[in-house]
Protein backbone atom coordinates (compact mmCIF):
# COMPACT_ATOMS: atom_id res chain seq x y z
CA UNK A 1 0.00 0.00 0.00
CA UNK A 2 1.46 3.30 -1.09
CA UNK A 3 0.15 5.21 1.89
CA UNK A 4 1.82 2.77 4.26
CA UNK A 5 5.17 3.00 2.52
CA UNK A 6 4.93 6.76 2.66
CA UNK A 7 4.22 6.56 6.38
CA UNK A 8 7.25 4.38 6.98
CA UNK A 9 9.62 6.53 5.01
CA UNK A 10 8.66 9.43 7.24
CA UNK A 11 9.70 7.55 10.39
CA UNK A 12 12.02 9.77 12.34
CA UNK A 13 15.01 8.60 14.36
CA UNK A 14 13.16 8.62 17.71
CA UNK A 15 9.88 7.04 16.58
CA UNK A 16 9.09 4.09 18.88
CA UNK A 17 9.51 0.64 17.41
CA UNK A 18 8.69 -2.73 18.99
CA UNK A 19 11.74 -4.98 18.77
CA UNK A 20 11.17 -7.72 21.32
CA UNK A 21 8.17 -9.78 22.46
CA UNK A 22 7.61 -12.76 24.71
CA UNK A 23 4.63 -14.81 25.88
CA UNK A 24 5.03 -17.29 28.74
CA UNK A 25 3.08 -20.48 29.13
CA UNK A 26 -0.56 -19.66 29.87
CA UNK A 27 -2.81 -22.01 31.83
CA UNK A 28 -5.62 -21.99 34.36
CA UNK A 29 -2.99 -22.83 36.93
CA UNK A 30 0.81 -22.89 36.75
CA UNK A 31 1.76 -24.93 39.80
CA UNK A 32 5.02 -23.96 41.41
CA UNK A 33 5.28 -20.67 39.53
CA UNK A 34 5.22 -17.21 41.11
CA UNK A 35 4.40 -13.87 39.51
CA UNK A 36 8.01 -12.81 40.02
CA UNK A 37 9.53 -15.83 38.31
CA UNK A 38 7.04 -15.62 35.45
CA UNK A 39 8.03 -12.00 34.93
CA UNK A 40 11.73 -12.88 35.01
CA UNK A 41 11.09 -15.44 32.27
CA UNK A 42 9.20 -12.83 30.21
CA UNK A 43 11.93 -10.21 30.68
CA UNK A 44 14.69 -12.61 29.64
CA UNK A 45 12.57 -13.87 26.75
CA UNK A 46 11.86 -10.39 25.39
CA UNK A 47 15.54 -9.40 25.70
CA UNK A 48 16.58 -12.53 23.80
CA UNK A 49 13.93 -11.94 21.14
CA UNK A 50 15.10 -8.36 20.58
CA UNK A 51 18.76 -9.29 20.64
CA UNK A 52 19.61 -6.42 22.99
CA UNK A 53 21.83 -6.44 26.05
CA UNK A 54 20.00 -6.08 29.37
CA UNK A 55 22.18 -3.01 30.06
CA UNK A 56 20.68 -1.35 26.97
CA UNK A 57 17.36 -1.11 28.78
CA UNK A 58 17.11 2.29 30.43
CA UNK A 59 13.35 2.52 30.93
CA UNK A 60 11.16 0.07 32.85
CA UNK A 61 7.41 -0.32 32.97
CA UNK A 62 7.37 -3.73 34.63
CA UNK A 63 4.92 -4.77 37.26
CA UNK A 64 6.74 -5.32 40.55
CA UNK A 65 4.96 -8.23 42.23
CA UNK A 66 7.31 -8.55 45.18
CA UNK A 67 8.16 -10.11 47.51
CA UNK A 68 9.91 -7.13 49.04
CA UNK A 69 9.94 -3.56 47.86
CA UNK A 70 7.16 -1.03 47.76
CA UNK A 71 4.08 -2.61 46.16
CA UNK A 72 4.15 -2.15 42.40
CA UNK A 73 7.25 0.04 42.35
CA UNK A 74 8.93 -0.57 38.98
CA UNK A 75 12.17 1.01 40.21
CA UNK A 76 12.71 -2.21 42.14
CA UNK A 77 13.76 -3.72 38.81
CA UNK A 78 16.65 -1.26 38.36
CA UNK A 79 19.42 -3.55 39.68
CA UNK A 80 18.48 -6.25 37.17
CA UNK A 81 19.43 -3.92 34.29
CA UNK A 82 22.89 -3.14 35.51
CA UNK A 83 22.69 0.62 35.41
CA UNK A 84 20.64 3.48 36.82
CA UNK A 85 17.34 3.67 34.95
CA UNK A 86 16.28 6.87 33.24
CA UNK A 87 12.52 6.30 33.34
CA UNK A 88 9.97 4.11 35.14
CA UNK A 89 6.20 3.66 35.05
CA UNK A 90 4.56 1.79 37.90
CA UNK A 91 0.76 1.82 37.78
CA UNK A 92 -0.66 -1.64 37.09
CA UNK A 93 -2.57 -0.37 34.05
CA UNK A 94 0.51 1.40 32.64
CA UNK A 95 2.95 -1.51 32.83
CA UNK A 96 1.07 -3.36 30.12
CA UNK A 97 -0.63 -3.22 26.78
CA UNK A 98 -1.52 -0.21 24.71
CA UNK A 99 -1.26 2.21 27.61
CA UNK A 100 2.18 0.91 28.44
CA UNK A 101 3.32 1.17 24.82
CA UNK A 102 1.92 4.68 24.33
CA UNK A 103 3.45 6.05 27.50
CA UNK A 104 6.80 4.37 26.92
CA UNK A 105 6.72 5.51 23.29
CA UNK A 106 6.08 9.09 24.36
CA UNK A 107 8.98 8.89 26.82
CA UNK A 108 11.26 7.58 24.07
CA UNK A 109 10.18 10.29 21.62
CA UNK A 110 10.72 12.92 24.28
CA UNK A 111 14.26 11.69 24.78
CA UNK A 112 13.76 10.62 28.40
CA UNK A 113 15.07 7.14 27.62
CA UNK A 114 15.90 4.97 24.61
CA UNK A 115 14.86 1.38 25.27
CA UNK A 116 11.92 0.38 27.46
CA UNK A 117 10.69 -2.98 28.64
CA UNK A 118 7.00 -3.39 29.45
CA UNK A 119 5.50 -6.40 31.16
CA UNK A 120 3.29 -8.03 33.73
CA UNK A 121 2.19 -11.48 34.73
CA UNK A 122 0.43 -13.46 37.37
CA UNK A 123 0.70 -16.81 39.06
CA UNK A 124 -1.40 -17.44 42.11
CA UNK A 125 -4.21 -15.23 43.32
CA UNK A 126 -4.58 -11.91 41.55
CA UNK A 127 -5.35 -10.24 44.85
CA UNK A 128 -5.70 -11.22 48.46
CA UNK A 129 -9.14 -12.76 48.01
CA UNK A 130 -8.24 -14.72 44.89
CA UNK A 131 -11.22 -13.23 43.10
CA UNK A 132 -11.28 -11.59 39.69
CA UNK A 133 -10.67 -7.88 39.19
CA UNK A 134 -13.89 -6.06 39.90
CA UNK A 135 -15.16 -8.62 42.35
CA UNK A 136 -12.75 -8.66 45.23
CA UNK A 137 -11.01 -5.31 45.44
CA UNK A 138 -13.37 -3.86 48.01
CA UNK A 139 -15.49 -1.95 45.52
CA UNK A 140 -18.22 -0.31 47.51
CA UNK A 141 -20.88 0.05 44.80
CA UNK A 142 -20.14 -3.23 43.05
CA UNK A 143 -19.60 -5.88 45.70
CA UNK A 144 -23.01 -5.69 47.39
CA UNK A 145 -24.81 -6.31 44.10
CA UNK A 146 -22.39 -8.88 42.70
CA UNK A 147 -21.64 -6.89 39.54
CA UNK A 148 -18.93 -9.02 37.97
CA UNK A 149 -16.80 -7.90 35.04
CA UNK A 150 -18.83 -10.11 32.71
CA UNK A 151 -22.01 -8.61 34.15
CA UNK A 152 -20.76 -5.21 33.00
CA UNK A 153 -20.46 -6.42 29.43
CA UNK A 154 -23.74 -8.30 29.76
CA UNK A 155 -25.65 -5.12 30.68
CA UNK A 156 -24.34 -3.43 27.54
CA UNK A 157 -25.00 -6.48 25.37
CA UNK A 158 -28.58 -6.83 26.69
CA UNK A 159 -29.41 -3.24 25.82
CA UNK A 160 -27.84 -3.68 22.36
CA UNK A 161 -30.09 -6.71 21.84
CA UNK A 162 -33.11 -4.67 22.94
CA UNK A 163 -32.40 -1.74 20.64
CA UNK A 164 -31.04 -3.49 17.57
CA UNK A 165 -32.21 -7.09 17.69
CA UNK A 166 -28.70 -8.48 18.12
CA UNK A 167 -28.98 -12.21 18.87
CA UNK A 168 -27.16 -14.68 21.13
CA UNK A 169 -26.33 -16.63 17.96
CA UNK A 170 -24.53 -13.62 16.45
CA UNK A 171 -22.46 -13.21 19.62
CA UNK A 172 -21.79 -16.95 19.79
CA UNK A 173 -20.54 -16.84 16.20
CA UNK A 174 -17.82 -14.38 17.24
CA UNK A 175 -16.83 -16.61 20.16
CA UNK A 176 -16.77 -19.73 17.97
CA UNK A 177 -14.63 -18.11 15.25
CA UNK A 178 -12.05 -16.74 17.68
CA UNK A 179 -11.95 -19.89 19.81
CA UNK A 180 -11.37 -21.94 16.67
CA UNK A 181 -8.49 -19.65 15.70
CA UNK A 182 -6.80 -20.74 18.92
CA UNK A 183 -6.82 -24.35 17.73
CA UNK A 184 -4.02 -23.42 15.29
CA UNK A 185 -1.84 -21.45 17.72
CA UNK A 186 0.57 -23.64 19.70
CA UNK A 187 0.67 -21.00 22.45
CA UNK A 188 -3.12 -20.83 22.86
CA UNK A 189 -4.74 -22.64 25.74
CA UNK A 190 -7.21 -24.29 23.35
CA UNK A 191 -4.51 -25.34 20.86
CA UNK A 192 -5.30 -28.63 19.17
CA UNK A 193 -8.74 -28.83 20.74
CA UNK A 194 -11.94 -29.90 19.01
CA UNK A 195 -13.77 -27.51 16.66
CA UNK A 196 -16.27 -25.38 18.53
CA UNK A 197 -19.68 -24.61 17.07
CA UNK A 198 -22.24 -21.90 17.74
CA UNK A 199 -24.33 -24.67 19.29
CA UNK A 200 -21.52 -25.47 21.73
CA UNK A 201 -21.36 -21.84 22.82
CA UNK A 202 -25.13 -21.59 23.32
CA UNK A 203 -25.23 -24.92 25.17
CA UNK A 204 -22.57 -23.86 27.67
CA UNK A 205 -23.78 -22.70 31.10
CA UNK A 206 -25.06 -19.16 31.36
CA UNK A 207 -22.68 -16.91 33.32
CA UNK A 208 -24.21 -13.44 33.01
CA UNK A 209 -27.19 -13.58 30.66
CA UNK A 210 -26.85 -13.17 27.64
CA UNK A 211 -23.21 -14.28 27.99
CA UNK A 212 -22.56 -18.01 28.23
CA UNK A 213 -19.39 -19.49 29.65
CA UNK A 214 -17.95 -19.93 26.15
CA UNK A 215 -18.81 -16.31 25.26
CA UNK A 216 -16.29 -15.32 27.94
CA UNK A 217 -12.49 -15.32 27.82
CA UNK A 218 -10.32 -17.79 29.73
CA UNK A 219 -9.06 -16.74 33.14
CA UNK A 220 -5.47 -17.89 33.36
CA UNK A 221 -2.07 -17.53 34.89
CA UNK A 222 0.77 -16.33 32.67
CA UNK A 223 2.76 -13.30 31.59
CA UNK A 224 3.74 -11.13 28.62
CA UNK A 225 6.53 -8.64 27.92
CA UNK A 226 7.73 -6.47 25.06
CA UNK A 227 10.58 -4.09 24.31
CA UNK A 228 10.40 -0.74 22.53
CA UNK A 229 13.28 1.31 21.26
CA UNK A 230 13.98 4.15 18.84
CA UNK A 231 13.68 3.61 15.08
CA UNK A 232 17.36 4.51 14.87
CA UNK A 233 18.44 1.76 17.28
CA UNK A 234 15.96 -0.71 15.83
CA UNK A 235 17.75 -0.50 12.47
CA UNK A 236 20.90 -1.94 14.08
CA UNK A 237 19.11 -5.02 15.42
CA UNK A 238 18.65 -8.29 13.54
CA UNK A 239 14.97 -8.51 14.42
CA UNK A 240 12.34 -6.92 12.16
CA UNK A 241 11.01 -3.90 14.00
CA UNK A 242 7.34 -2.96 14.09
CA UNK A 243 6.59 0.73 14.24
CA UNK A 244 4.05 2.30 16.58
CA UNK A 245 2.61 4.56 13.89
CA UNK A 246 -0.32 5.88 15.87
CA UNK A 247 -2.24 5.46 19.09
CA UNK A 248 -4.77 7.03 21.41
CA UNK A 249 -6.86 6.46 24.53
CA UNK A 250 -10.40 7.24 25.59
CA UNK A 251 -11.95 7.06 29.06
CA UNK A 252 -15.67 7.46 29.85
CA UNK A 253 -15.78 7.03 33.62
CA UNK A 254 -14.02 5.24 36.42
CA UNK A 255 -14.26 1.49 36.39
CA UNK A 256 -16.48 -0.40 38.80
CA UNK A 257 -18.53 2.40 40.33
CA UNK A 258 -21.66 2.89 38.26
CA UNK A 259 -23.43 0.63 35.78
CA UNK A 260 -22.31 0.88 32.15
CA UNK A 261 -25.16 2.33 30.12
CA UNK A 262 -25.29 1.54 26.43
CA UNK A 263 -26.35 5.10 25.65
CA UNK A 264 -23.00 6.26 27.08
CA UNK A 265 -20.89 3.36 25.79
CA UNK A 266 -22.24 3.12 22.22
CA UNK A 267 -19.21 3.63 19.96
CA UNK A 268 -16.84 4.52 22.79
CA UNK A 269 -13.33 4.49 21.39
CA UNK A 270 -14.27 5.95 18.02
CA UNK A 271 -12.65 9.31 18.76
CA UNK A 272 -9.48 7.54 19.88
CA UNK A 273 -9.47 5.40 16.74
CA UNK A 274 -9.76 8.50 14.56
CA UNK A 275 -6.89 10.20 16.40
CA UNK A 276 -4.73 7.09 16.08
CA UNK A 277 -5.31 6.70 12.35
CA UNK A 278 -4.80 10.42 11.86
CA UNK A 279 -1.42 10.17 13.57
CA UNK A 280 -0.48 7.21 11.39
CA UNK A 281 -1.70 8.84 8.18
CA UNK A 282 -3.82 5.78 7.53
CA UNK A 283 -7.49 4.77 7.62
CA UNK A 284 -9.31 1.69 8.83
CA UNK A 285 -9.45 0.58 5.19
CA UNK A 286 -5.66 0.08 5.33
CA UNK A 287 -5.84 -2.44 8.19
CA UNK A 288 -4.71 -5.99 7.37
CA UNK A 289 -4.74 -7.47 10.88
CA UNK A 290 -7.29 -6.92 13.67
CA UNK A 291 -6.18 -7.59 17.27
CA UNK A 292 -9.37 -6.70 19.11
CA UNK A 293 -9.80 -6.88 22.88
CA UNK A 294 -12.07 -9.89 23.42
CA UNK A 295 -13.02 -10.34 27.06
CA UNK A 296 -16.33 -11.58 25.69
CA UNK A 297 -17.95 -12.14 22.32
CA UNK A 298 -20.18 -9.07 22.43
CA UNK A 299 -17.37 -6.54 22.91
CA UNK A 300 -15.75 -7.65 19.63
CA UNK A 301 -19.03 -7.08 17.81
CA UNK A 302 -19.34 -3.61 19.37
CA UNK A 303 -15.80 -2.69 18.41
CA UNK A 304 -16.51 -3.29 14.72
CA UNK A 305 -19.31 -0.73 15.02
CA UNK A 306 -16.86 1.57 16.80
CA UNK A 307 -14.34 1.17 13.97
CA UNK A 308 -17.02 2.47 11.64
CA UNK A 309 -16.84 -0.61 9.44
CA UNK A 310 -20.58 -0.98 9.93
CA UNK A 311 -23.33 1.18 11.36
CA UNK A 312 -24.46 1.26 14.98
CA UNK A 313 -26.51 -1.83 15.65
CA UNK A 314 -25.19 -3.65 12.58
CA UNK A 315 -22.29 -5.43 14.29
CA UNK A 316 -24.16 -8.72 14.56
CA UNK A 317 -24.62 -8.97 10.82
CA UNK A 318 -21.18 -7.58 10.09
CA UNK A 319 -19.24 -10.24 12.01
CA UNK A 320 -21.13 -13.15 10.44
CA UNK A 321 -19.77 -15.74 8.00
CA UNK A 322 -16.03 -15.90 7.36
CA UNK A 323 -15.36 -12.18 7.79
CA UNK A 324 -13.25 -12.53 10.96
CA UNK A 325 -11.24 -15.49 9.68
CA UNK A 326 -7.98 -15.64 7.74
CA UNK A 327 -10.12 -15.87 4.59
CA UNK A 328 -12.24 -12.84 5.46
CA UNK A 329 -11.63 -9.14 4.98
CA UNK A 330 -11.22 -8.53 8.75
CA UNK A 331 -8.94 -11.31 10.06
CA UNK A 332 -9.44 -10.99 13.80
CA UNK A 333 -7.56 -12.48 16.73
CA UNK A 334 -5.93 -15.21 14.68
CA UNK A 335 -3.95 -16.23 17.78
CA UNK A 336 -7.21 -17.21 19.46
CA UNK A 337 -7.33 -13.98 21.43
CA UNK A 338 -8.37 -14.14 25.04
CA UNK A 339 -11.34 -16.38 24.22
CA UNK A 340 -9.01 -19.27 23.32
CA UNK A 341 -5.98 -17.85 25.10
CA UNK A 342 -5.69 -15.88 28.24
CA UNK A 343 -6.95 -13.23 30.58
CA UNK A 344 -4.40 -12.90 33.36
CA UNK A 345 -5.43 -9.66 35.03
CA UNK A 346 -3.33 -7.23 33.03
CA UNK A 347 -0.80 -9.01 30.81
CA UNK A 348 -3.39 -10.00 28.19
CA UNK A 349 -3.38 -6.31 27.26
CA UNK A 350 0.23 -6.74 26.12
CA UNK A 351 -0.76 -10.02 24.44
CA UNK A 352 -2.97 -8.06 22.05
CA UNK A 353 0.01 -5.91 20.99
CA UNK A 354 2.26 -8.95 20.64
CA UNK A 355 -0.01 -10.71 18.13
CA UNK A 356 -0.09 -7.53 16.04
CA UNK A 357 3.70 -7.32 16.13
CA UNK A 358 4.10 -10.97 15.18
CA UNK A 359 1.68 -10.73 12.25
CA UNK A 360 3.66 -7.78 10.86
CA UNK A 361 6.94 -9.60 11.36
CA UNK A 362 5.51 -12.51 9.39
CA UNK A 363 6.27 -16.23 9.45
CA UNK A 364 3.31 -17.37 11.55
CA UNK A 365 2.57 -20.32 9.27
CA UNK A 366 -1.07 -21.30 8.98
CA UNK A 367 -2.35 -18.25 10.84
CA UNK A 368 -0.25 -15.69 8.96
CA UNK A 369 -2.07 -12.85 7.19
CA UNK A 370 -0.39 -12.63 3.78
CA UNK A 371 1.62 -9.45 3.16
CA UNK A 372 0.41 -7.90 6.43
CA UNK A 373 1.52 -4.26 6.65
CA UNK A 374 -0.91 -2.62 9.08
CA UNK A 375 -2.37 -3.95 12.33
CA UNK A 376 -4.86 -2.36 14.68
CA UNK A 377 -4.72 -3.28 18.36
CA UNK A 378 -7.36 -2.49 20.96
CA UNK A 379 -7.47 -2.74 24.73
CA UNK A 380 -10.72 -2.04 26.55
CA UNK A 381 -12.56 -2.83 29.71
CA UNK A 382 -15.48 -2.72 32.07
CA UNK A 383 -18.19 -2.86 29.58
CA UNK A 384 -16.52 -0.79 28.00
CA UNK A 385 -15.66 2.31 30.01
CA UNK A 386 -12.33 2.78 28.28
CA UNK A 387 -10.61 1.97 25.03
CA UNK A 388 -6.99 2.27 24.00
CA UNK A 389 -5.69 1.62 20.51
CA UNK A 390 -2.47 1.30 18.53
CA UNK A 391 -1.85 1.37 14.79
CA UNK A 392 1.21 -0.75 14.05
CA UNK A 393 3.06 -0.80 10.74
CA UNK A 394 5.71 -3.19 9.46
CA UNK A 395 9.39 -2.55 8.85
CA UNK A 396 11.44 0.47 9.81
CA UNK A 397 13.48 0.77 6.65
CA UNK B 1 -29.13 10.90 67.34
CA UNK B 2 -27.98 7.34 67.04
CA UNK B 3 -25.27 6.11 64.76
CA UNK B 4 -26.06 2.52 63.87
CA UNK B 5 -23.24 0.06 63.45
CA UNK B 6 -22.78 -0.90 59.81
CA UNK B 7 -20.83 -4.15 59.58
CA UNK B 8 -19.81 -3.71 55.95
CA UNK B 9 -17.36 -1.32 54.29
CA UNK B 10 -18.65 2.23 54.05
CA UNK B 11 -16.93 5.54 53.58
CA UNK B 12 -17.63 8.89 55.15
CA UNK B 13 -19.30 9.80 51.86
CA UNK B 14 -21.58 6.81 51.64
CA UNK B 15 -22.59 6.18 55.26
CA UNK B 16 -25.80 8.29 55.08
CA UNK B 17 -26.89 6.37 51.98
CA UNK B 18 -26.77 2.98 53.69
CA UNK B 19 -28.28 4.34 56.90
CA UNK B 20 -31.22 5.72 54.89
CA UNK B 21 -31.61 2.42 53.07
CA UNK B 22 -31.83 0.63 56.41
CA UNK B 23 -34.72 2.99 57.23
CA UNK B 24 -36.44 2.37 53.88
CA UNK B 25 -35.49 5.58 52.15
CA UNK B 26 -33.65 6.03 48.83
CA UNK B 27 -31.47 9.12 48.88
CA UNK B 28 -29.00 10.51 46.38
CA UNK B 29 -26.62 13.46 46.23
CA UNK B 30 -28.13 16.61 44.73
CA UNK B 31 -26.03 19.66 44.02
CA UNK B 32 -27.10 22.87 45.75
CA UNK B 33 -25.37 24.91 43.07
CA UNK B 34 -26.71 23.44 39.82
CA UNK B 35 -29.58 21.47 41.41
CA UNK B 36 -28.72 18.31 39.51
CA UNK B 37 -28.48 14.82 40.97
CA UNK B 38 -25.37 12.71 40.60
CA UNK B 39 -24.54 9.17 41.67
CA UNK B 40 -22.55 7.53 43.25
CA UNK B 41 -21.69 10.07 45.96
CA UNK B 42 -18.56 12.07 45.16
CA UNK B 43 -16.70 14.78 47.00
CA UNK B 44 -17.98 17.27 44.45
CA UNK B 45 -20.85 17.50 41.99
CA UNK B 46 -19.70 15.79 38.80
CA UNK B 47 -21.70 18.30 36.74
CA UNK B 48 -20.28 21.55 38.14
CA UNK B 49 -17.52 20.72 40.69
CA UNK B 50 -19.46 22.31 43.55
CA UNK B 51 -18.76 20.71 46.91
CA UNK B 52 -22.05 22.09 48.20
CA UNK B 53 -24.47 19.20 47.84
CA UNK B 54 -27.09 17.49 49.98
CA UNK B 55 -28.54 14.04 50.32
CA UNK B 56 -32.05 14.25 48.87
CA UNK B 57 -34.80 11.65 49.00
CA UNK B 58 -36.02 10.45 45.61
CA UNK B 59 -39.37 8.88 44.68
CA UNK B 60 -37.87 5.50 43.74
CA UNK B 61 -40.02 5.18 40.61
CA UNK B 62 -37.70 4.13 37.83
CA UNK B 63 -37.22 2.16 34.66
CA UNK B 64 -35.20 -0.95 33.97
CA UNK B 65 -32.53 0.31 31.54
CA UNK B 66 -30.77 -3.04 31.24
CA UNK B 67 -30.38 -6.26 33.19
CA UNK B 68 -28.49 -9.50 33.40
CA UNK B 69 -29.57 -12.70 35.11
CA UNK B 70 -26.40 -13.70 36.90
CA UNK B 71 -25.81 -17.44 37.22
CA UNK B 72 -22.22 -17.24 38.35
CA UNK B 73 -21.68 -14.91 41.29
CA UNK B 74 -18.30 -13.20 41.45
CA UNK B 75 -17.93 -14.04 45.11
CA UNK B 76 -18.97 -16.81 47.45
CA UNK B 77 -22.13 -16.54 49.51
CA UNK B 78 -24.37 -15.00 46.86
CA UNK B 79 -27.34 -17.23 46.00
CA UNK B 80 -27.90 -17.52 42.23
CA UNK B 81 -29.56 -16.69 39.99
CA UNK B 82 -30.10 -13.03 40.80
CA UNK B 83 -31.06 -10.16 38.55
CA UNK B 84 -28.47 -7.41 38.29
CA UNK B 85 -29.86 -4.23 36.80
CA UNK B 86 -29.05 -0.74 35.68
CA UNK B 87 -31.96 1.37 36.90
CA UNK B 88 -32.79 4.72 35.32
CA UNK B 89 -34.34 7.20 37.73
CA UNK B 90 -36.29 10.21 36.42
CA UNK B 91 -34.43 12.48 38.82
CA UNK B 92 -31.55 12.16 36.37
CA UNK B 93 -29.19 9.41 37.40
CA UNK B 94 -28.76 5.67 37.05
CA UNK B 95 -27.73 3.10 39.64
CA UNK B 96 -26.94 -0.56 40.09
CA UNK B 97 -29.58 -2.61 41.90
CA UNK B 98 -31.15 -6.03 41.98
CA UNK B 99 -34.60 -6.65 40.53
CA UNK B 100 -36.81 -8.76 42.81
CA UNK B 101 -40.33 -10.20 42.69
CA UNK B 102 -40.28 -10.41 38.92
CA UNK B 103 -40.62 -13.64 36.89
CA UNK B 104 -37.56 -13.92 34.65
CA UNK B 105 -39.71 -14.01 31.52
CA UNK B 106 -41.23 -10.65 32.43
CA UNK B 107 -37.86 -8.90 32.52
CA UNK B 108 -37.54 -6.35 29.73
CA UNK B 109 -35.63 -3.17 29.07
CA UNK B 110 -37.95 -0.28 29.84
CA UNK B 111 -39.94 -2.16 32.49
CA UNK B 112 -41.41 0.33 35.02
CA UNK B 113 -40.00 -0.47 38.47
CA UNK B 114 -40.24 0.91 41.98
CA UNK B 115 -37.88 0.77 44.89
CA UNK B 116 -38.10 -1.62 47.80
CA UNK B 117 -35.61 -2.47 50.51
CA UNK B 118 -34.29 -5.98 51.11
CA UNK B 119 -31.31 -7.57 52.79
CA UNK B 120 -28.48 -8.52 50.43
CA UNK B 121 -26.24 -11.55 50.85
CA UNK B 122 -24.01 -9.68 53.29
CA UNK B 123 -26.98 -8.76 55.48
CA UNK B 124 -27.17 -5.08 54.62
CA UNK B 125 -30.51 -3.56 53.73
CA UNK B 126 -30.22 -2.17 50.22
CA UNK B 127 -32.45 -0.51 47.66
CA UNK B 128 -33.77 -3.07 45.18
CA UNK B 129 -36.42 -2.64 42.51
CA UNK B 130 -39.59 -4.59 41.70
CA UNK B 131 -42.13 -4.23 38.90
CA UNK B 132 -44.30 -1.17 39.53
CA UNK B 133 -47.62 -2.23 41.02
CA UNK B 134 -49.67 0.61 39.60
CA UNK B 135 -48.83 2.03 36.24
CA UNK B 136 -49.85 5.64 36.22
Amino acid sequence: MASVSAGLSMASARDPVVVGVYVSEQARSLPGRTSHDLLLECVKGAIADAGVDRRDIDGVALEWPGPGGAPGDSASWAPYFGAPLKWVESHFMDTTGVRGVLKAGAAIQAGLCDTVIIGSGRAGPFNTTGAAVGSGMGLEWIDPYGASTMAYFALVARRHMHQFGTTPEQMAHVAAVIRNHGRLNPEATLHGGPEITIGDILASPMIADPLHRLDCCLMNEGGHALILTTAERARDLDVKGVRVAGGAMEFAQGNYINPPLYRDVRSLGQAAIQRAFGMAGLTVADVDVFCMYDPCSFEVLRQFEMLGLCGEGEGGDFVSGDRLTLNGDCPTNLDGGMLAGSWTGTSQLTGKVIEGVRQLRGGLGDRQVKDAEVAIVTNAGSGAQHLETLVLTGATA
Amino acid sequence: MTTPELDFPVTLLSRPYWEAAAEGRLIAPRCNHCNRFFFAPEIACTHCFSTDWSWTEVAGQGELYSYSVIHRAPQPGMPTPYVLAAIDLPEGFAMFAHVVDCPLDKLACGLPVEVDFRPLHDGRIAPVFKPRQTVS
